[in-house]
């Protein structure tokens, strides 16, 4: 792909995954076809600052592991309280990281 | 998206034993006559009301106690927990005892129907009027 295309990319999707991961993402894209362009601009990150603010106001009710997706982690969390109150200071810290692996994953998934 | 197996047995495994632990505790302060001042519920800290789990320590040491009614009455949530606390450590240790995938392949599928609107509408709504039943009548 031409390498405007995969900055552009870089730009508007940068901060949704590590850091450490995007000379990776850059060189997944440049070695992609043309074709997958359309399909890739297309895709939805979750953003990891949305997520941190829904799991600390409402993090002992699991409401930020469902918006991930991870709905069995989620009904656990629900179900004890925020895992005691513990996990959900656990996430606070985590949830952002966690985030931005899901995207990696969304973005790999898009890419097969 | 579903878990890595590992990582499924690692956090059923400590959620088992910080239940278990958490439970006899809850227990010992029971017997001794004195009322569980640890409040660990970080909502209901912050907010003065309850969350749809509060509770449910104390419903489950009624259903020890053969009390099904006031258990019911203070959290329906018990039941599904100790039903929970009962057959996932026993499942866990026959999966990994065995090498056998059961517990990641239900897992994998229980997340899939919970996700689907027709299950988690209706689930959510129920979970909904207890939570407002026990706000209004502070459990």
């Amino acid at each position: 792909m031409e390498s405007s295309k995969v900055d552009m990319f870089m730009m508007q999707n940068g901060k949704f995954f590590e850091s450490h991961y995007l000379m990776q993402i850059r060189e997944d894209l440049l070695a992609l076809d043309d074709s997958k362009w359309a399909m890739i601009q297309t895709l939805q990150f979750k953003d990891p600052t949305i997520i941190l603010i829904v799991s600390l106001l409402v993090g002992s009710l699991g409401v930020d592991r469902f918006m991930l997706g991870d709905t069995g982690l989620g009904i656990g969390k629900l179900l004890t309280c925020g895992g005691l109150g513990i996990w959900t200071i656990i996430d606070w810290f985590s949830i952002m990281g966690v985030t931005r692996e899901k995207n990696l994953a969304k973005f790999h998934i898009a890419l097969m | 998206m579903s878990l890595g197996q590992l990582r499924l047995h690692r956090i059923l495994g400590i959620a088992c034993v910080t239940a278990y632990i958490w439970l006899l505790y809850s227990y010992q302060m029971l017997q001794s006559g004195q009322i569980n001042s640890v409040e660990l519920c970080i909502f209901k800290r912050i907010t003065g009301l309850p969350c749809p789990s509060c509770g449910s320590t104390r419903s489950v040491l009624f259903i020890l106690q053969g009390n099904f009614d006031e258990a019911f009455s203070i959290n329906p949530l018990g039941f599904a927990i100790i039903a929970l606390m009962t057959i996932l450590p026993i499942w866990l240790i026959a999966d990994i005892v065995g090498k056998k995938k059961t517990l990641q392949y239900t897992y994998g599928k229980a997340e899939r129907i919970l996700s689907k609107p027709i299950v988690a509408i209706p689930c959510l709504m129920l979970l909904g009027a207890h939570w407002i039943w026990a706000i209004f009548n502070h459990i």
